[in-house]
């Protein structure tokens, strides 16, 4: 009688191939979902934090100095930039992201301001808000 | 003299099927998984949509309060005893609907309310009890 055995060692061989293939492939699938997911988080906690800072101006007027008392980070002029790390932490200094609020040319008796969040060299949130002013400005 | 006849177990083949188990619950919860990553990117995108296209409106409604206050009355917009009305635009199905109180430059909102402009269609294909009873 011939033996089994090479027959059974070629298909053992042939098995290990075709999952070592499947795997891979998998594995790539697994790895692409795990950082895409990573990505929307970002995007979706970027336009938490813009929301919150145009709520936050609007309620206070266009008020900067306030805003940032509220919800932090620092104003230069016309501008507010707040810095969070890699979990969405507050930073003092440099992070992964950034929210940054810059006023545009004021429209008399409303202001505007453009709110920008944006880390990883891309823009993750974008929005103007707009508010009353008590008077026009007289430029 | 006995025949001792031994009962062997097919070995060949075993691993070839466990292997394509193996193979095709690894297939299933890929792609289940990417299913779902870009089920809530999509829904990440729609909510992104919905927020910026409210700000976008709720921006032009401020621009048009500012010219009622500056005493400019635009187009689109409805005077009633120093109470003016108007609406801006959200997406296809809202709209931001805008009642404010002006006096100078004064002003007070009776109104800032997103509302639906899509036409709601009753669907009665499915029986629902009423409360009334039968007989």
């Amino acid at each position: 009688m011939r033996s089994k055995a090479p027959l059974a060692v070629i298909e053992q061989v042939i098995m290990l191939l075709v999952f070592a293939l499947a795997a891979a492939v998998c594995l790539r699938g697994f790895a692409w979902a795990d950082s895409t997911s990573r990505h929307n988080q970002n995007r979706d906690l970027a336009l938490v934090q813009a929301q919150n800072a145009a709520a936050i101006l609007q309620n206070n007027g266009g008020d900067l100095t306030a805003a940032a008392e509220i919800m932090g980070g620092r104003v230069e002029g016309q501008c507010w930039g707040i810095y969070y790390n890699e979990q969405w932490e507050q930073t003092d200094g440099e992070g992964a992201f950034i929210l940054f609020v810059r006023f545009r040319p004021t429209v008399s008796l409303m202001s505007t301001a453009r709110i920008t969040v944006a880390g990883n060299g891309e823009l993750l949130a974008e929005l103007t808000v707009s508010w009353q002013e008590v008077t026009a400005d007289e430029g | 003299m006995r025949d001792k006849k031994s009962l062997s177990f097919p070995m060949v083949g075993v691993s070839s099927l466990l292997t394509i188990f193996a193979v095709l619950c690894l297939t299933v919860f890929t792609l289940l998984t990417v299913a779902t990553v870009q089920a809530n990117g999509r829904m990440g995108e729609s909510a992104r949509q919905a927020v910026t296209d409210y700000y976008e409106a709720d921006s032009a409604a401020h621009g048009i309060l500012a010219e009622i206050r500056a005493g400019e009355i635009p187009d689109g917009v409805e005077e009633d005893n120093g109470v003016y009305r108007f609406s801006c635009p959200i997406s296809q199905t809202q709209q931001l609907c805008v009642e404010v109180a002006v006096t100078g430059t004064e002003y007070t909102v009776l109104r800032w309310q997103a509302q639906s402009v899509d036409l709601w269609q009753n669907n009665d294909k499915m029986p629902v009890w009423d409360g009334e009873k039968e007989g």
